[in-house]
């Protein structure tokens, strides 16, 4: 195919300064993102198997619900009633009497409880882990902290860079259009190392492309949808209502007015036959507010949140709030909205789609990461090409030492950061009072070292301490719960739940893999181009 | 033809197309928007309707966005876009009634 040189040029501009710019913010996005995939096995892999009852058996809800009604005699605001056999949640019911805070709480504490084997209830305050909270936080916001209004500074930045990461993915297609067919899917490791990472690049981006797409698309609409409603409003709705309001219940009910679990089930059933109810969070319990959550799953369909589809209703009135799934008033709209959000969160195909996600977003990093060095790269060959010099003459511009730098610094400091600091989690979970309190100062002294570490040796040196310190944090993950199942101790444990498992297992896997890129790297720093910035 | 031809080739202009892009792509997008509200399948009274507009109103905008820079100077792309959003303009104002 023929494009004009000077739109192609124009566009390979476009495409190098958006990635330039987006490209880091992105990468803590991508690979947290791939993370959060997998956010209960998280938790469940940092709490300790004394703070959980098992939800291999569910007890009867509706005796364990009113059970917890009875013994809590002060007001409950959430419970969280489980009703799915080996759910992901840490008890078959849980609580909290202030409530509990969206996203990462380090103050949280709840009651878990379940029938013990005489049918008596045993309950325990627990902290839960925020671990998964973290990793979520990365995901969103990059780890950028602030406050705008009622937004996060980050996920504005990081809506910001989806922006221009849709820009970057448009102009970097149009740009390869020409060499497409001849290029395509060709890895050409004989012709020097820059071409070889260019192609990985373009390959992994074309072939990901429609998943990359929605992820910038989505990103955009999760960080800027106040802006855009607001505009609606002003230009398109005028004077008519965007969202129905419910009409707000004035009556003043008590916990005892609470609707039977089967009651509730039965109007989920009637709305969606199909689904499941696997949970119900009640939220706002004795408030005007209140509300229950029921939690759909429809197995290998598209669903709304990351793990189901959901249903909000009045506990005590039993009308729907709001629900996810097509009601007789609204046969599409809604569903469709669904798909985008699925779209984003990858839950449409149960754990096979979970982990394309999660291997898509790896490689997404990836593209980041191998953009910028290409982008480094460049400079230097077209630096060498304006005034050519014997090679041991060559230094490196301030501009490519510094990228190359922040691209390792960053990347990777974020990727230590947050293995070490969930390692440290695990080991002094049960030593500390409340580990959580030092989740979120363990991960920034960590990344900031690692980023300042890096910009004083320089890419190179900091490249391969880092790769090692993560190949070593990891390798220490599954070692710990290793530990913790030969010598069974009051510190470390091995997680009852098999999905813990798999994240050590993961952790071996990728230990592996950094070590086999800190060899690269080693190899590339001694015999690599010396003018290079990955030389010593 | 050499002469022609680069006195036809696309100027950079980064900052001016970008804010182009930016802000008149996204009122046209808007504006698009606001024709398939009112006129499009279930009318603008649709039960959450306006969450599907929302988001259609973004991915319009980029696409508008990303193909700002295809203009030769960001002076055409401004009446380009000036010009149809004009156009969506009077076609929403002639809807909506």
């Amino acid at each position: 195919m023929k494009v004009r040189a000077d739109i192609i040029r124009t566009y390979q501009t476009l495409h190098h300064w958006t990635g330039i710019i987006a490209g880091f913010v992105l990468f803590i996005g991508f690979y947290a993102g791939s993370l959060t995939m997998f956010k209960p096995a998280f938790e469940q892999w940092a709490t300790p198997s004394n703070n959980t009852f098992s939800t291999e058996i569910v007890p009867e809800p509706q005796r364990l619900l009113n059970a917890v009604l009875e013994t809590e005699t002060s007001n409950i605001r959430t419970i969280e009633l489980n009703l799915e056999r080996g759910n992901h949640l840490m008890a078959p019911i849980s609580w909290s009497k202030s409530g509990i805070k969206r996203g990462l709480d380090i103050d949280q504490q709840r009651f878990i409880a379940t029938f013990d084997n005489e049918g008596e209830l045993i309950k325990q305050n627990v902290k839960p882990t925020v671990v998964a909270e973290l990793i979520d936080l990365l995901h969103r916001t990059a780890g950028i902290p602030g406050r705008v209004g009622h937004d996060d500074l980050g996920v504005l930045i990081m809506g910001g860079a989806a922006l221009l990461y849709f820009l970057a993915l448009v102009s970097g297609v149009i740009f390869l259009l020409p060499t497409l067919v001849k290029s395509f899917l060709a890895l050409r490791e004989n012709k020097g190392v820059s071409r070889f990472w260019l192609d990985s690049h373009n390959i992994i981006g074309l072939t990901s492309l429609p998943f990359h797409l929605i992820i910038s698309w989505t990103v955009v609409v999760f960080a800027f949808h106040d802006i855009v409603y607001g505009s609606m409003g002003q230009v398109i709705y005028g004077d008519k209502p965007m969202f129905e309001l419910g009409v707000k219940d004035e009556r003043v009910f008590t916990n005892n007015d609470l609707l039977s679990i089967e009651s509730l089930n039965k109007i989920a059933s009637d709305i969606a036959p199909q689904a499941q109810v696997t949970s119900m969070y009640f939220d706002g319990l004795t408030t005007p507010r209140a509300s229950v959550r029921l939690d759909l799953h429809i197995d290998n369909e598209v669903m709304r949140g990351p793990l189901a589809d959901m249903l909000f209703l009045n506990p005590y009135s039993g009308d729907v709030i709001f629900g996810s799934v097509a009601t007789d008033n609204d046969p599409i709209w809604a569903e469709t909205v669904a798909t985008f959000f699925a779209m984003h969160f990858g839950s449409y195909g149960g754990n096979s789609v979970r982990w394309v996600y999660f291997s898509l977003g790896i490689f997404g990093a990836v593209l980041f990461y191998s953009g910028n060095l290409l982008w480094i790269e460049r400079r230097r060959v077209k630096q060498n090409k304006r005034n050519p010099k014997p090679l041991s003459e060559i230094k490196q511009t301030k501009v490519a030492k510094r990228m190359a730098a922040a691209t390792v610094g960053i990347c990777l400091g974020s990727i230590a950061a947050l293995t070490i600091t969930m390692l440290f989690g695990k080991w002094a979970t049960n030593i500390l009072d409340n580990v959580n309190q030092y989740y979120i100062a363990s991960y920034y002294v960590l990344f900031i070292c690692s980023v300042i570490y890096t910009f004083w040796r320089g890419a190179s040196v900091g490249a391969m301490l880092l790769t090692k310190v993560i190949a070593l944090g990891l390798l220490l993950m599954p070692l710990t719960s290793l530990i913790g199942w030969i010598f069974p101790n009051d510190i470390l444990w091995l997680a009852s739940a098999w999905q813990a498992w798999v994240i050590d297992i993961m952790a071996l896997i990728f230990s592996v893999l950094f070590l086999f890129m800190a060899k690269k790297i080693k190899h590339r720093a001694i015999y690599g181009e010396p003018d290079s910035v990955w030389a010593y | 033809m050499s002469q022609s031809s680069s006195i036809q080739k696309i100027q950079s202009q980064w900052v001016s197309k970008s804010l182009i892009g930016a802000i008149l792509s996204y009122t046209l997008a808007l504006l698009l928007v606001g024709i398939f509200a009112w006129q499009g399948p279930g009318g603008i009274d649709a039960s959450n309707k306006v969450q599907f507009n929302m988001w259609f109103t973004v991915i319009i905008w980029l696409c508008i966005f990303s193909s700002v820079y295809l203009f030769k100077t960001a002076l055409r792309a401004f009446c380009w876009l000036t010009v149809l959003n004009v156009f969506a303009f009077s076609l929403f104002i002639l809807v909506k009634q």
